[in-house]
Parts: structure tokens; sequence; C-alpha cells
């Protein structure tokens, strides 16, 4: 490229050519203005390949000005803040910038990658379908060969590499709620949301550049008189002065989802070095608008011929803008090559900022005697009706050669000129920018005199203006928004202010270009380029047709083209138009693939916000800080942090559940179960309505006493159980397991809400209300006899499941007699915030007794062994009678389930129940193992159950498992292995009775 | 009888965090917190619900406007979380047995949280900014006025935001939930700055 | 997706769960039939269209409400409170 900078008046409007700045790029220093992009300051600079083609490692250079930038693809930033893949045209330039060229070794000028270019058709569309197989013999298997290519494959594929270093930046979530979104920033948008504004809306206008103005910026176009560029200054600050209205910069407007909810992120420090303290490097928002006004404007399309992806070859508009916005001429010697009015005004505004325009070519046929007349004002050749069928130059354009152009066959003749050039502009037609209207469904309509997709029905409340409805020309534009801005408004009951339309002086040119997307040559020879990014040529969209992928969404998948991160921006539409020409079709009966969010590249970091380290909240029990500093291991039980066990020095946690088991079935010890699920339940029919939610029998349940229930899904399994203490006439406390206190609390609120509606019941969660300690052994009264006081702790005055309430140092508490342990034990609850003061209090009143704190794996370990079910056991596949829990299912009262538990299924013979199983060989037995006949551990044979929980047993003396056997009841007795091929276990075991300790149940009666 | 420990007292010291204070004229976010006296949750069901509303207009001398209305004085602030449910809030600590007594046989419900929840108060005219980071709903004055009361989530953790002025929230949050709460409003008001105060009603 | 709740106004769906279709009625306590039950726990119509269910605002005002949606656009149609405050039980009053 022969890019440079210049200064003449009205030229870099964007730039301050007071500040300096130096970056980095490639490892060499150059320097560029504030206000410059990465790109801008690049061409000022004369660079000219930016980097290689993904596939090919073709050199490519600068395409555009904006975010459908295909070839300038950079690695910004380095060590933990590198960011692979980020365009050229997007990043503002900074002081101590720092960048690189990628999918290039050594470098974008040398590139020993280049080599691909040798494997020519080997490469082409679906290739790892086709090229790399091997012949089907003998071993030689073909998907075998393709392993071996794989992996070479694709350590060669991608283009940028990410940062293995974790990314040090914050990024932040925020919600947004307003009557308007005005999505772009340009004409469109401004007058859009400043009528909406002025109407009284409360409205967001996104903008994906730092400044607002679009098309205005450096426009000398009047509005009201006054020149485009300041009308757009003035309109900005008016709009700021509204209390109602956000205008957030730097943003992008990603996604439109169902509801009128749109996604955008805002950059809020990737123009600085780095983010400020406490400040985030991108903000991700999620807006709820309820009218949106999309004005995202149009992309200009190239040309497709032979050698067009040269460095050097740009986007006719591009070029404009960079010559306005950032004083900068692409090349010295310029031509262009175009098939519609909009280049010419590209190179008149160019030939004012002093560029050399030499030659213009023109596809069609005749073009009018304005057109003719700016060439020549600007001293350019015009050759009408000819077309560029190639380009010389090695790492940059040279020369272009130029024939006559047969508009019935399309094809170029043979060239007739050779003209040289450093940089040839090229201009397609225009792409309104509908991808957002797309995303949730509707179908773009083709439009012929625009050769371009225009959003279809709007299938949520949003209204289109400018160029993205197919409005172009600034006065079109305006007054489109402002019939947008006036349709939104009166969508959601606010009166439009009758404001006059504003007047405009402008040049009208004509967008509408001739159907002209593709140059071929009689011959076949060299590269035409469809998709720059991914490197699709037009050979390879034929090949897809011959191939019989011919509809577009198989044309997109098999040849990659519209895939990559620009995702087609600038080539969706010609590929379209070259498959059907394939077809012999025209392109609305092809159509176009859906879009889909996001809008462009979004970095992982900005969706994810602060959710990463901890990903889900954390539930505390009021003792979390007494069992951290006595050395607990915890661990997450769902969201709550738990002990496991609270390891003594040297122990393992085997050692340290067996000691603290131990310590409770000898004398006493302690156990945290405030996460227990707790439900309050109060209401005259709260009697009644307990009585038709478990199996057992509730209608009679005295005051002051506590009853074990189980709970039967509407499908006869089992659901859940806990215990239900009676505290009142109409009031219970309802305790269910910590993993199903949300899942039990919902289905009563459905049952009280959709089922029995007239019950009168209310339904508190007091989970968090209540802290409870579980106080457990055989010297657990004679503890609570020396701290308790206003209740008689007595074996006749307190019996078991009975409840009481009373004070500890002062502290109101409930207890309830119940075990889950087997052993004599109470279940102490007190005020959440008391529970320390609890806690210390029981601790101190336990000392003569050496009262041993134990956790869950020790709780697990009394439980089992006294076969009390649990999780494993409710594991949604078993019934009651399975678990020997078949007394408890009443046959006197309806209740959930009360039909269907008797269901033939969930009563026949060879169903899986519940048994104990002893070890036999001193084998540790394993969760999850399954039980079986075979002692040989590798033919096991038929699976008979499974084990469920499983522990050392310090009772016992041995390793123990509660199991799920074939017709385990039957089978007491009998010798059986249990075995788990995953992690080579097989041991001997003895099936048992599930109550290994205690069956008779003395020790908690007693 | 015993002080109540709240598991945000070690986490919640007074000084300044996040990013340095602001000298010019916009004013830091305040964050206090604290336990309730007394915090209760009574239940009316549709034949009963007028009754109870007026046995708690008496108790409360509050007047009760109906839908998201949340009328507070100096001794009581009355949150309605739900058809026929209430969240009330009392400066005295026998509150709960004075609602019993009263709402019982008046044939409603009344249920003790006070235990449940802790409170948080952020305030500022940052409030609204650093809150809408993690909570979906409009904070806007037309949306969410003065005096009124939202039940939202946060994290998928219920959460009841009472609005007591226009830069001022209360947020009860549950008491399990409120360290990992605290963690990501810290987190999201570093970035303003802010400033941990006594609290003051 | 938005669900406007009665009582709340209108919520983000994550302040909701899904309580499934919202066209059945549970047999009666007194009717023990197997098939009724059967009927009630397994079968449902899945329409490609118009679809009565059933949502919960857990993370809100904890009601139950029965919103129209549609499965194809997911527009909602209409919400309506379900529970002991429905305004359906209000008009058999």
């Amino acid at each position: 490229m022969s890019g440079y900078r210049i200064s003449s008046p009205d030229t870099g409007v964007r730039i301050d050519p007071t500040k300096l700045l130096n970056f980095s790029f490639n490892g060499r220093t150059y320097s560029g203005f504030e206000g410059d992009t990465l790109a801008s300051a690049l061409l000022a600079n004369g660079v000219g390949v930016l980097g290689r083609s993904f596939k090919y490692h073709r050199p490519r250079g600068l395409f555009s000005a904006g975010l459908e930038e295909p070839n300038a693809l950079v690695t910004l930033r380095q060590g933990r803040r590198s960011e692979p893949n980020i365009k050229a045209t997007e990043i503002e330039l900074y002081d101590g910038l720092i960048a690189k060229s990628q999918n290039c070794w050594p470098s974008p000028k040398f590139d020993l990658m280049a080599i691909n270019q040798l494997a020519g058709n080997a490469l082409s569309a679906g290739f790892y379908y086709k090229t790399f197989m091997g012949p089907n013999v003998f071993f030689n298997k073909t998907t075998e060969v393709w392993w071996q290519f794989e992996k070479i494959i694709r350590r060669a594929a991608g283009l940028g590499k990410a940062s293995l270093e974790a990314d040090p930046d914050i990024y932040e979530r925020m919600h947004a709620w307003c009557d308007v979104l005005v999505v772009g920033g340009g004409p469109a948008g401004l007058i859009a949301g400043e009528r909406a504004a002025e109407a009284g809306a409360k409205v967001i206008l996104c903008e994906q550049m730092a400044e607002t103005g679009g098309s205005l910026v450096g426009s000398k176009d009047l509005i009201d008189g006054m020149e485009g560029d300041e009308w757009a200054k003035a309109c900005i600050e008016r709009l700021k002065d509204h209390e109602n209205v956000r205008i957030l910069t730097r943003t992008t407007v990603q996604s439109y989802y169902d509801d009128n909810l749109l996604h955008a992120i805002e950059r809020v420090a990737d123009h600085k070095i780095k983010p400020d303290a406490f400040e985030p490097r991108q903000r991700s928002w999620k807006i709820r608008a309820k009218s949106v006004i999309i004005a995202t404007g149009a992309f200009e399309r190239p040309l497709v011929f032979s050698g067009n992806d040269r460095p050097g070859i740009m986007l006719a508009d591009a070029a404009r803008r960079y010559a306005v916005e950032y004083g900068v001429l692409p090349g010295k010697l310029i031509s262009i090559f175009t098939n519609n009015d909009t280049a010419y005004h590209a190179a008149r505004t160019m030939a004012d900022c002093g560029a050399n325009i030499k030659t213009i070519i023109d596809v069609r046929q005749q073009v009018s005697g304005e057109i003719r007349a700016i060439a020549a004002s600007i001293g350019a050749e015009l050759l009408v009706g000819d077309a560029v069928s190639r380009t010389s130059g090695l790492q940059k354009i040279s020369a272009i050669h130029v024939g006559h152009f047969n508009a019935d066959s399309k094809l170029v003749a043979p060239s007739t000129h050779r003209i040289e050039t450093d940089c040839l502009l090229v201009s397609g037609g225009w792409s309104p920018a509908i991808h957002l209207t797309s995303q949730f469904g509707g179908t773009p309509i083709w439009d012929e005199g625009l050769q371009a997709f225009l959003p279809g029905k709007a299938l949520q409340n949003w209204y289109g203006a400018g160029a993205m409805a197919g409005k172009f020309g600034l006065a079109n534009t305006l007054l489109s928004a402002t019939d947008a801005a006036k349709s939104a408004l009166k969508s959601i009951g606010i009166k439009p202010k009758k404001l006059k339309p504003p007047i405009v002086n402008s040049e009208e040119i004509s967008v509408q270009p001739a159907a002209v997307y593709e140059i071929r040559r009689a011959i076949k020879k060299g590269k035409s380029f469809v998709d720059l990014q991914h490197d699709v040529t037009s050979e390879d969209v034929r090949l897809a047709h011959r191939e019989g992928f011919i509809s577009v969404e198989h044309l997109k998948r098999y040849t990659t083209l519209g895939m990559a991160t620009d995702q087609g921006k600038t080539s969706n539409v010609t590929g379209l138009a070259i498959m059907a020409e394939a077809r012999g079709e025209a392109i609305e009966d092809v159509g176009t693939t859906r879009f889909r969010p996001p809008f462009t590249p979004v970095t992982l970091g900005a969706i994810a916000g602060e959710n990463y380290g901890h990903l889900k909240p954390y539930r505390l029990s009021p003792m979390n800080d007494w069992h951290i500093a006595r050395g607990a291991n915890m661990y997450a039980n769902g969201l709550w942090m738990r002990p496991e066990t609270y390891n003594q020095s040297g122990e393992t946690v085997e050692q340290a559940y067996i000691r603290e088991a131990g310590a409770v079935r000898k004398s006493v010890g302690l156990v945290d179960v405030s996460t227990l699920g707790k439900i309050d339940v109060q209401g005259p029919d709260a009697g009644e309505f307990l009585n038709r939610i478990y199996s057992n029998g509730f209608a009679k349940l005295p005051i002051g006493k506590a009853r074990y229930g189980l709970m039967l899904r509407e499908d006869g399994f089992l659901f859940d159980d806990g215990t239900t203490w009676r505290l009142d006439e109409n009031h219970y406390l309802m305790t269910t397991t910590t993993a199903k206190a949300g899942p039990v609390m919902e289905h009563m609120e459905y049952h009280l809400d959709v089922v029995w509606p007239e019950l009168k019941v209310s339904l508190v969660s007091v989970t968090d209300q209540w802290a409870g300690i579980a106080l457990a052994g055989p010297n657990s009264r004679k503890v609570l006899e020396a701290c308790v006081s206003g209740t008689d702790m007595s074996d006749k005055a307190f019996p078991f499941m009975g409840v009481r309430d009373g004070e500890i140092t002062d502290i109101p508490i409930k207890i309830a007699r119940l075990s889950f342990s087997g052993e004599m034990a109470f279940e102490v609850f007190c005020g959440a915030m008391h529970g320390q003061a609890l806690w210390d209090a029981l601790m101190d009143a336990g000392k003569a007794f050496d009262i041993t704190p134990y956790g869950l794996e020790a709780l697990s370990t009394l439980r089992i062994e006294k076969g009390h079910v649990a999780g494993p056991e409710l594991n949604g596949r078993t019934n009651a009678n399975d678990l020997g829990l078949g007394g408890m299912v009443s046959t006197k009262k309806p209740f959930i389930g009360s039909v269907l538990v008797h269901r033939e299924a969930l009563n026949e013979t060879g169903r899986k129940q519940l048994v104990g199983l002893r070890s036999l060989d001193g084998q540790k037995i394993l969760g999850g193992s399954h039980i079986v006949a075979s002692a040989d551990q590798a033919q096991p044979g038929e699976s008979l159950g499974h084990t469920t929980s499983a522990c050392f047993s310090p009772e016992l003396n041995c390793y123990i498992s509660l199991g799920l056997l074939k017709d385990g009841r039957a089978r007491i007795g009998e010798k059986l292995h249990v075995t788990s091929p995953v992690r080579g276990t097989h041991g001997a075991v003895e099936v048992v009775s599930p109550h290994m300790v205690d069956p008779d149940g003395r020790r908690m009666h007693g | 009888m015993v002080e109540k420990t709240s598991p945000l007292d070690k986490l919640l010291k007074t000084g300044h965090y996040g990013k340095p204070e602001n000298t010019g004229e916009q004013a830091d976010l305040k964050i206090s917190h604290r336990t309730c006296e007394s915090l209760v949750q009574v239940t009316a069901w549709p034949k009963t619900g007028k009754g109870i509303a007026t046995t708690l207009e008496k108790m409360t001398h509050l007047s009760l406007q109906g839908g998201d209305a949340s009328p507070a004085n100096e001794d009581f602030t009355i949150m309605p979380t739900g058809p026929g449910q209430y969240l009330i809030e009392a400066q005295s600590g026998d509150a709960t047995g004075r609602f019993q007594k009263k709402i019982i046989p008046a044939k409603g419900a009344v249920t003790d949280l006070t235990h449940a929840r802790v409170v948080i108060r952020i305030s500022g005219d940052q409030a609204v900014w650093v809150l809408a980071k993690g909570i979906a709903i409009d904070f806007s004055l037309q949306a969410f006025p003065v005096a009124t009361s939202r039940n939202t989530a946060h994290h998928q953790i219920s959460l009841t935001i009472h609005r007591v002025n226009e830069n001022t929230f209360d947020l009860f949050v549950f008491t399990s939930l409120a360290c990992s709460f605290w963690h990501w409003l810290d987190r999201a008001a570093k970035e303003v700055g802010y400033e941990i105060v006594r609290n003051v009603k | 997706m938005l669900i406007d709740c009665p009582w709340c106004g209108p919520r983000s769906v994550e302040e909701f769960s899904y309580r499934g279709d919202g066209t059945l009625k549970r047999p009666a306590l007194s009717d023990n039939s197997m098939n009724a039950a059967s009927a009630y726990v397994y079968n449902r119509e899945n329409p490609a269209g118009d679809h009565m269910e059933i949502w919960h605002h857990g993370n809100g005002c904890r009601s139950h409400i029965l919103v129209k949606r549609n499965t194809l656009t997911h527009k909602i149609l209409s919400c309506e409170l379900l529970g002991p405050y429905s305004p359906k039980r209000k008009k058999k009053k």
C-alpha cells in the first residue's frame, strides 16, 4: 500500500494533529494521532501487508474502515491481556499500543506457511472431507488416515492465538429499561432519538464508535442550514442535556431477543492502555425496550474478479472515510472499479482532499451525464462497459488489467488496457445491516432495485430508519427516521411532538447497482475471492453447487462462506448471487441464511460478567466461622457449605469420622443441622393439607409432638422424607432434607395455588430463621439437663418425638426429641442469629461429657449403621415398599400418590429392595458399585442391584453399605459380591438387614 | 435478651472502599446494615383479608393503600410481598407476639422472620446504578416509586427491596446468603466507591 | 422472555420456573381410578401453537400464573393469577 497522511483543510476531522501517539506493530514503532484507529495510522504509515489469509496465506491489506473488515485482524496487547482477532479498524489508537499480525510466520511480508498456496485445489471447499483421506485398504481405514492429517491441520487452522493466562480485567453486567432504544448514532439514529426525547420518552442511544455522527462526520451536506458534521454535534449535545436520555458510545448492540430484550456490549476501557482501578474493561447491557429504532446503516460490498484480494484493494467508501475522517489517502495513483453511482461521490470527495484518481472503470453499459461530468471534473479517465479482468503485483497491487465486459455472458474479454495503479477502490453495491431484525425470525425481503435484502416483517416492536431500511440519501434517511420515531412513540402511548421536518440540502446519489457481482474470464485463471477472511472463492461456491450443496444453509457450512469473525458482512450477498446464478434462479428464490447473535465477536469475559471463581451463590450456617476455626474440611452441599469432618492433626478423613461417630455412640456429639429445610405451615386447613401431602396419617398428630413423614410424588414414587412438628392447633413446623427444601416448598405451593386453592394454608420458608443443632449420644439428655431451663427434660415429661419450648442461657429454643443416628438424640433450634451463642453454650455444658463436634461424614456413618434412608436411597426410582417403609403408606386416606402407589409395576416381585451389606474380606465397599453373584471380577455377570451409601462402621468394626438389591428382603443371609468395573474393585459381602445397629431402637427410646 | 450476631458484622467495617473518594459534588455511596428488632410475615386469606388489613392498620397506625404501596413510620414498615402477604419490620423486639395475639384470632397467619433476614441499606446518587448491575427490575421512579417495595431476585436468590426515598433502598437479604450477596455488592459498588457507615434509620 | 405477573408486573423469565401444563385437573380425592390418576400424571397434548401453562414466580411474589404462550413464536398472550386470590375464584362467589 502506498498510504500517506494528508493535511488539507476539512480532512481528518476525527483526529487531533496536535496529539502525537506512539505505537508498535510487529515490533516496529510508528506514530499516529489521537482519533486514529490502528488501521488509519498503519495506512498513514504506508504499511500495506497487514497479515496473511486463513487458508492460502496470501498477503492481505486493509479493506474497509469499519467492523465489516475481513482482513486486518491483529492480536492486540501482550501477556494476560493479549486479545486475538481484533479488527485494526475497530481499535482506537492510544499511546503505547502494541499489536501484531496473525497467521503468518515469521512476518506478514515473508510467511513460510504461504507454501499452502502450492496446494491449490487440494484446499478447495470441503477439502477436509475430500482431500485428506486414505485408501480403504487392510488396516488403513479411511478415518484413521484423517486422524493423522487432522492434527496438522488443526495446528495450522485458526487465526490469532488466545492467551492461556487468566484475564486480569473486571467485566460487569448492567440492566436497563427504556421507552425507546435507538440502535445507531448516525443521522437517522440522532434525529429519531431527539424526536423521542422531545416527546418525553426515556431513550437509550447506542453508538458503536467513540463519537456519534456516523455518515455525517465530516459531511458538508446541509441540514437546516448547518453543515452535517456541525448539525450532528449540536444534536448530540441537545440529547445529552435531556434528563431521560442515556447515550452509550463505544457500545455495539449485539443481539435482539424475545420480548424486546436487546443485548449490547460497551467497550468501557479498550481505548486505554488498561482500565482504571476498579473500572470494568467491558460492560454487558441487557436492555428491555418498549420500542426499538434500528438505524444501523448499510455495508458496501465489493466486486469479485481474479486477484481481487491483493493488498491495495479497498472499498470505495472506506477510502473516502479515511480521507475525510482520518486525513489519510490510500495511494498516489488511484483507480476505481464500480457498478453503481456512489463510487463517484467517493471519488469526488477524495479528489477534493487532494487524491489523484486516474481511472474509473464502470461495468455498466451506460452512465448518466452527471456521472460523466463528475469523472471529468476530477480528471479521471472513464471507461464505461469495461471490467477489471485481473490484477498484478507481488506484495501489493501494481496494475490492473481491463477489458470489455459482456453484460449477457457476464464475461470480460481479454484485457485491452494495462493500467498502473497502487490502489484499486471497488464498489459493488450496498447491503443494509439488517442483522438484528432477522435474528429472531423475520425473513428478509429481496429488493431488486437495490440488489439487496431489506428487513422482513417486524415480529417485535421495532422500526427501521435510514439505510438499514433501504432509505438511502440524507433527505430520505432523516424522513424515515422521524417517521420511525413517530411510530415508535405512538406504539407505546406517547404523543409525538409536532415538529417540522428538517430541510436538507444534499446531493442525492443513486445507490442502485447493476446486477453484476462477479467478473468471469472465458479461461479460468487465478483466484476470485468472495469471502476474504475464510479464503472462499467463487469457484468454491460453484463447486458446492456441483456437489449438491445448493441450499444457502449448506453453501455456508460446506464452503465456510460467511462463517468467519466478520460473518460475511461484505461477502454474503455476493455468495448468494453466485449460487443463484449456478442454480439458474433469482436471488430472492435462493434466500439468505438466518442471522444469529452476536452481531460482532464478543469476549467471553463480558458475557460472564462477575460470574467467575465461585460460580454460584453460597449459603453459610450461623456457625460457619466456628467450623472453619476448628479445622473442619468444608465442602459444598448444594449451595450450602458444610463441615465434612473436623480433622485433628494427622488424621485422614476416614480416621476423623470414625473417631467422631464413635464418640457419639460412646458419649455425646453435636452436629450443625441448620441447613435442613424448614417450612412454617399455618392455617385452619394446615392439618388437612399435611394429611394430603404425607403418605402416613397426620390428622391426629397431637400438639407438642413431631412425626416422621413420607411424601410421595403423584406417580407413586418417593419424593422426600422429613419430620413435621405440631406447635399449636393450626401451626406446624415442617423439616425436609437439605437438598429437597426448595422442591418440597414448590410442590406444596403448587398444590395450594393450583390444585386446592380453597384450602386456607400459609407456607413460609423459615430455613434461614432457625439455627439447628442435633445433640446425639447416650449422654445427650444429660447435657441438656445441665443447661436447659423452662422445660422438664425427663423421659416421662419429654417422650420420644416430643416437642418442647425452653431456654438455654437466655436464648429461647425449641427442642424436638428426634433421632437420625439411632442414639438418644435431640434437635435444638433457636433463632439463627443466636446460633453461635447456642453452640457455645452446648459445647460448654457438654465439656463434662467429652462432647465431640461431628460433621457430615460421621452423621452419614451413624445413619447408615442405623439403616435410615436418605438422598441416595430416595433417588426418585424407589417407592416406600422398596425401602421397607410400606407400613407408612396409609390405606385409610387419599393423599398425593395414593392411587398410583398401588400400580402393579411398583408392587411386583423382582424389584430392588433396601438391604444392608457387610464386607466379608475387609475391602472398602464403594457407593455406586453393582451387586453381583459372581466371585470372578473379570466375569461379574448380571447386576442384581447397586450400593447406595457406604462407610466404615465403628460400631461393627467393618466396612458396610446400604444397597438396593433385587428381592433383597428375601436374600438376607446370602453371600454376594460388590463390583465396580470402572474403579477396578471387587469384594465379598453378606446381605443383612439394613438396620445394622440397635435394630429394636432401644437407644433412642431409652 | 441475647444479642443477635449478623453474618455481616465481621464483613462490613466502617471505612471507604473502592474508587477513591469523590472530592466533587457527587456524594459517595453509603452502605450500612442492620438486623431487625422484629420481622414478621402476616398472611391473610381472601375472606379474612379486609379484616386483617384493618387490624394491621390499627396496630401500626399506617394506612394500607393496596398494591405495592409500603407505608412506614417510626415504629413499623409494611411491605406487601404477594397477594394477601405482608412483610412487616417493627422497631420493637416483641412485635411478633403482639401480632400473633391480634392476627391469629382474626384468622390470619403470623410467621417470625426476625432472624431470617439481614437488611442492607444503600444510599446515594449511584445506588440505582450499582443495584441495576445485578437486579433485573426497572429502578426508575416511575416504575418503582418511593415507599413501595419489590420482591425480586439476584443471582437466583430471592430479595425484597424497599425504596425508602429516591436514592435509598433497604435490601432484605436471606441471612444464610448475606455473605454471598455482600461479595457481589462489594465488587459492584467498588466501581463507584462506597463508604460503610453505622446504621442510621 | 418477559412474563407479566399479575401482582408484580412484567418481570424477566429468570424470576420464574416452569410448572407444566395448565389444563390439568387433578382427579378428586375420592376418585381412586387408576386410569384417571394415570392420565393426570402422564397424558399431555403438547400443541404446536397456543399453550396454556403454569409458571411459578418463585423469585418474586411466589404466585402461580396461568400463562397462554405460543410454543412456536414464544409470544405470551395472557397471564392470569392462580391461587386463592385468582380473579376466577372471585367470580365464582
